[in-house]
């Protein structure tokens, strides 16, 4: 709690990995969660390719990961990475924009 | 840069007390004993989440096959999670042994300096630099003035 919080909290590879994956989790439960809970209605609407959402997640979870980045990986930490991966999904579908 | 404190210590030098103790607030004595409560509940909510991410790509690939590879990609990701969060673990228990036999060598030294200091008539008399004493006092004046280092920067807040 003393100082400057850019230098207590450092940015490293390990944690922006980490980050990233746990947003691009949070990114597929936003796609996913429809199909959970009306998994009749569902399976036969259009859906996209796997790797083309694998891909779209990948890239819409950099910036949630370039954003915490310099959090420690601990499963507080990861699960703030999950809900901004969620909401930049979210945002992306209310936007109509994919 | 903290400015350099003429106290009553031997030692006139500049001291980064920063990493070497931390001072307990009532914040952090109090988040300390919840702390592990709530990384326990946000470890639950973090598999949670990856099982239901599991499950979900599991049931679409029941209807489109080539999903079994975001299935695959999926658990492998939480694979690297959990060791990721596996070795953060260690890697802390690592780090607070460490700090424990710190810890237990500066009050050995302390008592050690201390006993020194009780056999000696004047304890501001100059020591040999070669004797074991030396260093024991040493190190008893080095951490003397990082704790008060550390509480001249609490105060001032």
């Amino acid at each position: 709690m003393s100082g400057d919080p850019h230098l207590e909290l450092g940015e490293s590879l390990p944690r922006f990995l980490s980050h990233w994956l746990a947003a691009c989790f949070g990114h597929f439960l936003m796609v996913l969660l429809p199909l959970i809970t009306d998994w009749a209605h569902v399976k036969n609407a259009t859906w996209p390719s796997w790797w083309s959402l694998l891909l779209f997640a990948a890239s819409t979870s950099l910036v949630a990961a370039i954003i915490n980045a310099n959090l420690p990986v601990t499963p507080r930490e990861m699960i703030k990475s999950v809900a901004l991966g969620f909401a930049l999904n979210a945002t992306i579908v209310m936007l109509r924009l994919a | 840069m903290r400015r350099l404190r003429s106290t009553s210590g031997r030692l006139p030098i500049r001291i980064f007390s920063d990493r070497i103790a931390t001072c307990p607030t009532p914040f952090t004595m109090a988040s300390t004993n919840r702390g592990g409560l709530i990384d326990a509940i946000c470890l639950v909510a973090l598999i949670v989440v990856i099982v239901t991410v599991i499950y979900g790509f599991w049931l679409r690939a029941i209807w489109a096959h080539g999903y079994y590879l975001a299935v695959a990609v999926a658990v492998l990701g939480a694979f690297v999670i959990l060791i990721g969060l596996a070795q953060q673990a260690i890697a802390a228990r690592d780090v607070a042994t460490w700090r424990d036999m710190a810890e237990w060598q500066i009050r050995a030294a302390r008592a050690a300096a201390g006993q020194a200091g009780a056999t000696q008539a004047d304890p501001d008399d100059e020591i040999e630099a070669n004797a074991a004493a030396y260093y024991e006092i040493l190190i008893g004046t080095l951490v003397a003035h990082a704790e008060q280092d550390e509480r001249s920067i609490v105060d001032e807040r």
